[in-house]
């Protein structure tokens, strides 16, 4: 592309801004191809780009002068997306404080109005943890007692088998057989007594302060939100 | 540059430029000049220019040369109070930045 063809692109795609504006950017680049020379002109049209993004430019700087883009490295960024215009009063200004203390006293608005349901959930919350504590150990104990009077009891069960024996063999060997069953029974309940021990209540109780720190992890996050 | 430019203070920086000569400058001078300090694309300073002379910070006139109108901007009265207020504020702002960088705030 050349400097003509460049300059006919870039009038054609300002055809939609006033007469007084086109005529005006399309003097100024036609100057600026002139001050900057032949042997400079296909480094200029490089640099420039395609007359499309220069066209944006121009009618982006005519737009909402209340609005205007900045400049970095990569160009001209979207006016009217961008901050708008500071005049210096307003620059020192800092309207963060006073939204930081509107926002502290709605925090406490709420916090006083929520408080009843906060206490009413988490007072459920705290029944909740407490009852299935007192529920696991229930089951420990009965696992316990009853593994403990199985045990008694099958034992007791053998040896008085034995002492039928010699009575009645048939009767002692009955006795004997359901006291041997009692013991197994009594043994699966203490192999089932030490895997809730060193298996199921570390487990539980991870599960419930890991429960418990996010409730509390959440109620913080809730409040400074 | 890592910092961003402003409109402010490329509007500042152009002023600034047009400022330095007394019997008005040209686009593309212009541009080269501000270039000597900031990296500013050759199509980022016509919508400032434009803009900077319908607010009436700086007036425009053509002059012939070598055949043909060169347009010329100039700084006006208004424009000079508008640098002079810049260049305040810049003065406030760098320094107290630079004061934080060094230590002492």
């Amino acid at each position: 592309m050349n400097r003509i063809e460049f300059m006919a692109q870039l009038e054609r795609l300002l055809m939609d801004i006033p007469e007084s504006e086109r005529s005006d950017a399309v003097a100024y680049y036609n100057d600026y191809f002139d001050e900057a020379g032949p042997e400079k002109e296909a480094e200029i049209i490089q640099e420039l780009g395609n007359p499309g993004k220069v066209a944006a430019t121009i009618k982006a700087g005519m737009k909402n002068s209340e609005y205007r883009g900045e400049y970095t490295e990569a160009g001209y960024q979207d006016p009217g997306m961008k901050e708008k215009i500071q005049t210096p009063a307003e620059k020192y200004q800092t309207p963060k404080q006073r939204r930081g203390a509107g926002k502290w006293a709605l925090i406490i608005i709420l916090i006083v109005f929520a408080s009843p349901i906060l206490l009413g959930v988490g007072g459920g919350i705290f029944g909740a943890i407490v009852g299935v504590l007192g529920a696991v150990i229930g089951v420990l104990v009965s696992v316990v007692v009853g593994g403990a009077g199985l045990l008694i009891g099958g034992l007791g069960g053998i040896v008085a088998g034995i002492i039928e024996c010699f009575t009645s063999p048939a009767g002692g060997l009955v006795m004997m057989g359901s006291g041997m069953v009692m013991f197994a029974i009594s043994l699966l309940f203490l192999i089932l007594g030490i895997w809730c021990i060193f298996r199921l209540f570390p487990k539980l109780f991870r599960v419930v302060t890991n429960f418990l720190s996010r409730v509390l992890h959440r109620g913080r996050g809730g409040e400074q939100a | 540059m890592v910092f961003n430019t402003g409109a402010a203070l490329l509007d500042a920086i152009v002023l600034a430029v047009v400022s330095k000569e007394k019997e008005g400058t040209y686009g593309y001078k212009i541009t080269q000049d501000v270039r000597t300090v900031l990296d500013v694309s050759e199509s980022t300073l016509y919508p400032v220019l434009r803009r900077l002379q319908k607010d009436e910070c700086l007036m425009v006139y053509d002059m012939e040369c070598a055949g043909r109108n060169r347009r010329y901007y100039k700084i006006t009265e208004r424009g000079n109070a508008q640098l002079i207020m810049y260049e305040t504020e810049w003065k406030n702002y760098s320094t107290k930045i630079t004061q934080l960088f060094e230590g002492g705030v």
